[in-house]
């Protein structure tokens, strides 16, 4: 085999840097991050200027984190993320795979930056969780027969699972007890889960000129979500034969959205969601319950709290 | 996935100021960024410095 020219590896491919640019740019709220380093916080760490182990984790799990959007957005084939073109509508599908997995990448080095076998199995095994929910996911598209349990493992994995990794370890490397890391995890499951239920309950319900958000993405996709399963299992024959058709069989018009929405509304599937929504919230603020009262404490269970009032 | 983020920042927020619910989270959740104003910015600088890496 013929040595390959050194400037294959040495010279950038051109799409790759601009991709990179446009990521920086487009930001975000860094959620995830945010809880790596509030529940350091919250389990007392305290870093120094040799140690910052919490900062390095937190991008981490944002590496992570916009490696999955990357993907998603182009087996979703979406073309907006964050109100902005995403990569893969400016970019393309193959660079936009390219750099996910670069990011990836990104993300080990940084869990093996760190050194600890226990972050490294956190975080690792949340990032086989969430391609598993995004597996999921693929397979119960488009089938209104799917169990809601079925729905619930599909959002545990495609977004529970990093929130609760991200909490996890920040008490890791406070160095916390066992009890103290479990209590962070459920916390951030059940943040997560209720953040993904109210984000599946705004596809159908939130005031699109208010909220910037498009409403009825996830029928157009035929994605199963606790909205249209609540609506599909409440209805009468007629409203089921229209979610079948809208959802299994994908024949749509421009009428059937509205529609869709009266069903939603007269089957009450909208606060049915909001309902299972506000018990994980509840969930994760009872979780906080062992750690004493600090602001720290009660900001975190502000953020749950909020998290399910934003919809109502 | 993802769409969490979505919902704290939205295009609407952004431009019309406008009070909704979500304004109502996002400042629950700028709370929290804002007491952690250090690490947060300590992380922002972690995050861009190894994006940029995809820049040269």
């Amino acid at each position: 085999m013929q040595p390959r020219d050194r400037r294959a590896y040495a010279e950038p491919v051109p799409l790759i840097p601009q991709l990179g640019a446009h990521l920086v740019a487009a930001g975000g709220k860094r959620l995830r991050p945010l809880l790596t380093l509030a529940s350091a916080r919250l389990c007392g760490y305290q870093p120094d200027a040799e140690n910052q182990r919490h900062v390095g984790l937190a991008a981490c799990v944002e590496f992570i984190h916009t490696a999955t959007l990357l993907h998603d957005d182009v087996v979703d084939e979406s073309n907006l993320r964050r109100g902005l073109a995403s990569a893969n509508a400016v970019f393309g599908n193959k660079a936009s795979v390219l750099v996910g997995d670069f990011l990836f990448a990104r993300s080990f080095q940084l869990m093996t930056a760190d050194g600890s076998l226990k972050v490294m199995a956190i975080l690792s095994s949340a990032s086989a969780t969430i391609a598993e929910g995004e597996v999921l996911q693929m397979a119960t598209q488009n089938d209104l027969s799917t169990p809601i349990e079925k729905y619930l493992e599909v959002i545990h994995g495609k977004t529970a699972a990093l929130f609760a990794a991200a909490c996890r370890v920040g008490a890791v490397v406070a160095e916390r007890p066992e009890h103290e890391e479990a209590a962070l995890e459920a916390y951030g499951t059940n943040l997560g889960m209720a953040f993904q239920l109210v984000d599946d309950a705004l596809d159908y319900a939130a005031d699109q000129l208010v909220l910037g958000k498009t409403v009825g993405d996830d029928m157009r996709e035929g994605k199963i979500t606790l909205p249209v399963l609540a609506a599909y299992q409440a209805g009468d024959e007629a409203e089921r034969a229209f979610w079948l058709r809208v959802i299994e069989t994908g024949e749509q018009t421009e009428e059937d959205l509205p529609h869709a929405l009266e069903l939603i509304g007269r089957r009450g599937a909208i606060q049915t969601t909001l309902d299972r929504a506000r018990i994980y919230a509840d969930a994760a603020i009872d979780a906080l319950s062992i750690f004493p009262e600090s602001p720290i404490r009660q900001l975190m269970m502000d953020a749950a709290s909020y998290t399910v009032s934003r919809a109502n | 996935m993802g769409g969490a983020d979505s919902l704290t920042e939205t295009k609407a927020q952004q431009t019309s100021g406008v009070a909704s619910p979500d304004n109502r989270e996002g400042s629950a959740l700028q709370a929290l960024s804002a007491f952690l104003k250090d690490d947060m910015e300590a992380c922002n600088r972690e995050i861009v410095a190894r994006m940029q890496s995809l820049c040269r």
